[in-house]
């Protein structure tokens, strides 16, 4: 329980480097607890243990330098030899929904952030009301 | 299923004003109005006080139409997405028409040449707008009840059926009421509010004129107000007021009075409400279903003392209370540190409300095409309260939408 | 036995033209039998029911990896769809190809879908209503290509206004560009001529798409500074606004409430002082004097959801509130009390008295269950039969039938648009993946002379940025995550690139070719024993040049207008690939199933007459796309449901004679 909760925070602090997203933006979709599960259950768990023991390291030591933080990331988690590629699809993950190739579920399809990103909304879901594509996107 | 909205003189919608209740005419208001051309004698003034009088009424109604959209919102954008899928669709139902009835006493409003104040009262004299939750109803509704931003449950669920409660059902207790009028139920208020609603219009025509002296082009028309709720009622003279009226206390309550006042009398088809051909029933009945996990069945009689107790019998639906996000009720800005993430949010959520009160109020003060934007607004308020409710803040709770006016 | 009950009219099927056979006839007193092969969970009349039913079809579309025009809805053992996700290019190896329902012989894989289910393809279809030119209807007399229908564009005109009133479009007449009109006098002369002076639509347009504005702004100054040559003539290009079935503010010039049979006149009318009733179950008279509005037709289980489009941009495969019309609103507004529905029943082929011609029953199979392949046979009887069941389905109960073939012409002169597709970053953002899937189409070359030498095409804006030919954004994604680029990095990669995003496609109408057809082999069967259909189709040169032509011009104003071109055709990006004059192209199918049973004037080269009825049974007619015997360059819903008010008109005379 108390390993799971430590990891749950890792995995949400490193998602925020790897994903662009701050935390309450990602916390705001309400998937946090369900990508995790799936992350731990669709990978070897000591993968999994190995990637999340990484991140916290890299994000420990480089809590105060953002140009490190970056090229650790970059070297040491995204590619994709690298944690049976885990960090890419990650960022799939809170992208688009899906783990790899797989939608993981109604709710994650509509909270994939891709949509946000492209100024628009996941089709079918989200929408904005009548009119709102005849003008650019509003921002409050 | 295809009527779109009841018929004003369909048989099956439920009477709010009993026939025999048209109104005594005073003297002095009689001899009021006969001044009133002159616009100049005491009783002119004494007309016109009561006319002001009215117009506050009116704007007391909209607060008080207002005052339930934001803890009906809570509610229903807790329950987390793909479940409970009646109960989701019966909330919507009522909280779209709360609204529309929003809109609809801002016509009236607009019909006798007042002036409908939405969103930012503050800075005025009137108090506020927005109620200060956990709050009580505003117009002195029902006293003992108060009611709170909180998230879907048996709880709150309760609450909104008494929000909704027909009158009659008991006596508010002698200390409310002495120092200002006060009113057991929204039904209630509106019956007061037609009786002085009659009472002028008829002292006006007397006099050959009439109290519905608005401009037509402040009305809302279903033009720009569709979909929710129904369909939107424009007001110009007094038989169309009534239908305003009529229609927010049918929706709610349903106003049988009775049921809850009358010995029951078995076989008695005014108690049968709910009978498959029924477009729909007032949301005291619709909540009872949530509440209870059943539809009523057609047989069932409205009359708590009936076999059925008034309850509902019907079709057995899911309601999974656990399928909420547990928002911590009643939040507020101050709860954060200014600048915070979650600060940030909440007032960004707030920045949205407020703006959408803004353009209601544009709507409803000659601009009625101003609602497209409006509605625009109304959808991406969901979204930010959603994402609000997925956020932990300890203790088990949730983020929540806080419902407070912010300057833009 | 109560089966056996003769009905005044059996149709097959729940689509459109089902539904606006039944709906018409019902309300005009006669009973009504209707199959319908999808689950009886699809049809349900119950308001919570139908509502779940719905939810649990958005729930799978969410669901699905891809997003297919199917996605949402189930495809059953027992009356499979076919499904786009099934094509594949066929070679020596794989020929036919036998992966989905179609048994494909090639050469070319035919790559459109439909929806065997409650509502038919009207659950997945766009909404686009535009009506064919009247030139569309002349095209051997003028054009020297395909034939001419035997009724002109003016005989169609009034079953056109019924046709709009049916469906609920929203559009402006005037914004409806004449391709021949080069004058605003010549414009306004040709709006009055093909719609009549007064004519509005039942709602005012849908508001166009931001991006129509930047693409449109775009094409202004190509037109003024640098205008793209066609055959070395400089051609300015134009637009129109396109008339579509999804719900807008209702125009309140609009006068009409309903379509009502008139006995004495032994006509179907627009009404004015008339309309149907659901409540009473009745024709009305309404009060003289009494004010009108149109009233949107909202969602099926509540009729005030839906009241306007929400901006869903899910159009294709389905539109979550139903402010997209669809057959079901059609189907529930049928006199109940004389609708028999029947569901999960599969109709396999019509049985005629060989000597008369005389149509005596359909023989339908009703499976207990999704995919149980338990089934019952039974015969259903009535007065006329009505095939609404798709033009691929009809064409295939008729073959299996051995009916209604006397001009050899069933199941031949399949056709469809073929989509080339083009596709490009706009130098400004015009933010796509909102709203409805298209609102503004290039409407300057639906017609001309060069149609003697290639299709016609018209060429809509589309609105979901790159998703149809690479799955965008997704595809995006991945190349970015190719490139190890992640973070705040990635997030402004995406956010600046996916709103730049352009799609065009120039549907290019597919001549009638006796060649690309439906047939029926004893040895492909389905899960029950019915027949799949056997599908040969090709491209012929006609269409090749048009893609050649679509694409110079795509390529010049891609060019004058900044837009940087990302288009690349190649044997892999999509199951149709063809080349010509040594360039390849690709094309995508656009869902326009059409042809394969014919309306012509002579029973020797046409399978129906002008009122759909079939010349070898006069109790039998078709209705549905497969009676169109040109396309033109028409999303052909609005067409076929003229087409089909038409039919119903003559039915009615026939039972009433």
């Amino acid at each position: 329980m108390e390993s799971s909760k430590k990891g749950t925070n890792v995995f949400l602090e490193i998602s925020v480097c790897l994903t662009g997203f701050s935390k309450m933006e990602l916390l705001g979709t309400g998937m946090l607890e369900t990508y995790y599960n799936v992350m731990t259950n669709k990978n070897n768990l000591g993968v999994v243990e190995a990637f999340l023991t990484e991140s916290a390291k890299i994000l420990t030591k480089n809590k105060d330098n953002k140009d490190g933080l970056k090229n650790e990331i970059l070297n040491n988690l995204i590619p994709d030899s690298l944690y049976d590629g885990l960090a890419q699809n990650i960022i799939t993950m809170w992208y688009m929904g899906s783990w790899i190739n797989e939608i993981i579920s109604p709710q994650s399809y509509v909270q994939g952030m891709i949509w946000g990103v492209a100024d628009a909304h996941p089709p079918g879901a989200k929408q904005p009301g009548f009119a709102s594509w005849s003008m650019a996107p509003k921002k409050v | 299923m295809n009527t779109p909205f009841k018929q004003p003189h369909d048989p099956k919608r439920q009477k709010l004003i009993p026939e025999n209740a048209i109104p005594e005419i005073k003297e002095e208001a009689v001899m009021a109005v006969s001044s009133l051309k002159s616009a100049k004698g005491p009783s002119s003034v004494v007309f016109d006080k009561k006319l002001a009088e009215l117009k506050s009424q009116l704007q007391t109604a909209l607060e008080l139409e207002h005052s339930t959209i934001p803890p009906y919102l809570c509610a229903l954008y807790s329950i987390k997405p793909g479940t409970n899928l009646t109960a989701t669709e019966i909330i919507k139902s009522v909280v779209l028409e709360e609204m529309l009835h929003m809109v609809m006493v801002a016509n009236l409003l607009n019909a006798v040449n007042g002036k409908p104040v939405i969103g930012n009262k503050e800075t005025g004299t009137g108090g506020k707008f927005i109620p200060d939750y956990p709050t009580r109803l505003p117009g002195n509704v029902d006293p003992t009840l108060v009611v709170n931003l909180t998230y879907f449950s048996k709880a709150s669920i309760k609450t909104f059926w008494k929000i909704e409660h027909p009158e009659g059902g008991y006596a508010l207790p002698a200390e409310f009421g002495k120092d200002a009028k006060a009113y057991p139920s929204i039904g209630a208020f509106y019956e007061d509010l037609t009786k002085n609603l009659v009472e002028l219009e008829e002292l006006a025509q007397k006099k050959g004129g009439t109290i519905f002296t608005g401009d037509p082009k402040k009305q809302v028309p279903s033009e720009h107000y569709y979909g929710a709720g129904g369909k939107i009622i424009t007001v110009s003279n007094l038989d169309e007021a009534k239908n305003v009226i009529e229609e927010i206390v049918g929706q709610g309550e349903g106003t049988l009075g009775s049921i809850f006042s009358e010995p029951y009398k078995p076989g008695d088809p005014r108690y049968l409400l709910f009978g498959s051909t029924v477009e729909e029933f007032a949301h005291y009945f619709r909540f009872k279903e949530i509440h209870y996990e059943r539809y009523y069945a057609p047989t069932d009689s409205a009359h708590r003392l009936s076999p059925n107790k008034g309850l509902p019998t019907g079709k057995k639906f899911e309601v999974d209370w656990e399928a909420v996000c547990k928002m911590k009720p009643n939040p507020k800005m101050e709860d954060y540190k200014k600048d915070s993430p979650l600060y940030e949010k909440t007032y960004n959520f707030n920045k949205t409300y407020s703006a959408l009160l803004d353009n209601i109020n544009e709507a409803c003060n000659g601009n009625p095409a101003a609602l497209k934007d409006g509605i625009m607004l109304m959808y991406d308020l969901r979204y930010k309260a959603v994402e609000l409710m997925n956020i932990p803040i300890g203790d088990g709770f949730m983020a929540g939408p806080s419902f407070e006016y912010v300057k833009g | 036995m109560i089966q056996n009950k003769t009905y005044d009219v059996v149709i097959v099927g729940s689509g459109i033209s089902g539904a606006v056979i039944a709906k018409t006839l019902t309300q005009a007193g006669k009973t009504v039998l209707l199959l319908e092969a999808g689950l009886t969970a699809g049809m349900n009349l119950d308001r919570n029911g139908n509502y779940h039913n719905y939810v649990d079809y958005l729930n799978t579309f969410y669901k699905a990896q891809i997003k297919v025009p199917n996605s949402p809805y189930p495809n059953i053992k027992d009356a499979p769809s076919i499904n786009v996700i099934d094509m594949e290019p066929i070679t020596a190896t794989n020929s036919p190809s036998t992966v989905g329902y179609l048994v494909q012989a090639g050469p070319l894989p035919f790559a459109s879908d439909c929806l065997r289910g409650p509502g038919g393809t009207t659950l997945h279809w766009l909404g686009s209503t535009p009506r064919m030119l009247p030139n569309d209807f002349r095209m051997k007399s003028l054009y020297g290509v395909g034939v001419d229908w035997p009724i002109s564009y003016e005989d169609l005109m009034p079953y056109y206004e019924m046709a709009e009133l049916e469906i609920g479009v929203s559009g402006d007449v005037n914004a409806i560009k004449w391709p021949e009109a080069t004058t605003e006098k010549q414009q306004i002369a040709l709006k009055n001529k093909n719609y009549g002076k007064d004519y509005v639509f039942p709602m005012e347009n849908i508001p166009t798409s931001y991006i129509d504005g930047v693409v449109t702004g775009l094409v202004k100054g190509v037109n003024n500074n640098k205008p793209v040559k066609v055959n070395g003539k400089d051609t300015r290009i134009g637009f129109s606004i396109t008339p579509q079935g999804r719900n807008s503010t209702p125009n309140k010039k609009y006068p009409y409430r309903d379509v009502i049979w008139d006995a004495k006149k032994k006509k179907l009318l627009l009404q004015t002082d008339k309309c149907w009733s659901t409540v009473l179950n009745a024709v009305i008279d309404i009060p003289k004097g009494e004010k009108y509005e149109y009233l949107p037709v909202g969602a099926t289980w509540d009729p005030n959801t839906g009241q306007r489009c929400e901006g869903n941009a899910s159009c294709v495969p389905i539109c979550p509130v139903q402010a997209k019309y669809n057959a079901l609103k059609t189907l529930f507004k049928s006199d109940r009390s004389k609708t028999t529905i029947k569901t999960q029943s599969v109709a396999s082929r019509v049985i005629y008295d060989e000597k008369s011609g005389e149509i005596t029953g359909v023989e339908y199979k009703t499976y207990r269950t999704a995919d149980s392949l338990v089934y019952d046979t039974d015969i259903a009887k009535g007065k006329i039969y009505v095939l609404a069941a798709s033009a691929i389905e009809n064409a295939k109960i008729l073959l299996a039938s051995n009916a209604a073939n006397s001009s050899d012409q069933v199941g031949r002169n399949l056709m469809d648009h073929l989509c080339l597709l083009t596709w490009g970053l706009l130098p400004e953002k015009g933010y796509p993946y909102r709203g409805p899937g298209s609102t503004t189409n290039m409407s300057s070359f639906r017609d001309g002379d060069f149609r003697k030498e290639h299709a016609a095409w018209i060429c809509p804006i589309d609105n979901w940025g790159w998703a149809w030919p690479v799955f965008s954004p997704g595809s995006d994604l991945a190349t970015a995550l190719a490139k190890n680029i992640f973070g705040k990095e990635l997030r402004d990669l995406l956010a600046d690139s996916l709103p730049k995003q352009l799609l065009l496609h120039y549907e290019c109408e597919q001549a009638p070719e006796p060649s690309n057809r439906v047939t029926i082999d004893p040895n492909y069967r389905d899960a029950i024993g019915n027949y799949r259909p056997v599908i040969h189709y090709d491209a012929s040169d006609y269409m090749k040049k048009a893609f050649k032509a679509a694409k110079e011009i795509n390529d010049q104003l891609f060019e004058a207008a900044g837009i940087q071109d990302f288009t690349t055709y190649s044997p892999t990006m999509a199951q149709d690939y063809v080349g010509y004059e040594g360039q390849g192209y690709n094309f995508w199918g656009a869902g326009h199933i059409v042809g394969t049973h014919r309306m012509g004037k002579s029973k020797k080269d046409s399978v129906v007459n002008k009122d759909c009825k079939t010349w070898d049974h006069d109790n039998l007619y078709l209705v549905g796309c497969g009676n169109m015997p040109t396309l033109g360059t028409s999303n052909p819903t609005l067409t076929m449901t003229a087409l089909t008010f038409k039919a119903a008109e003559a039915i009615l005379k026939q039972l009433e004679k």
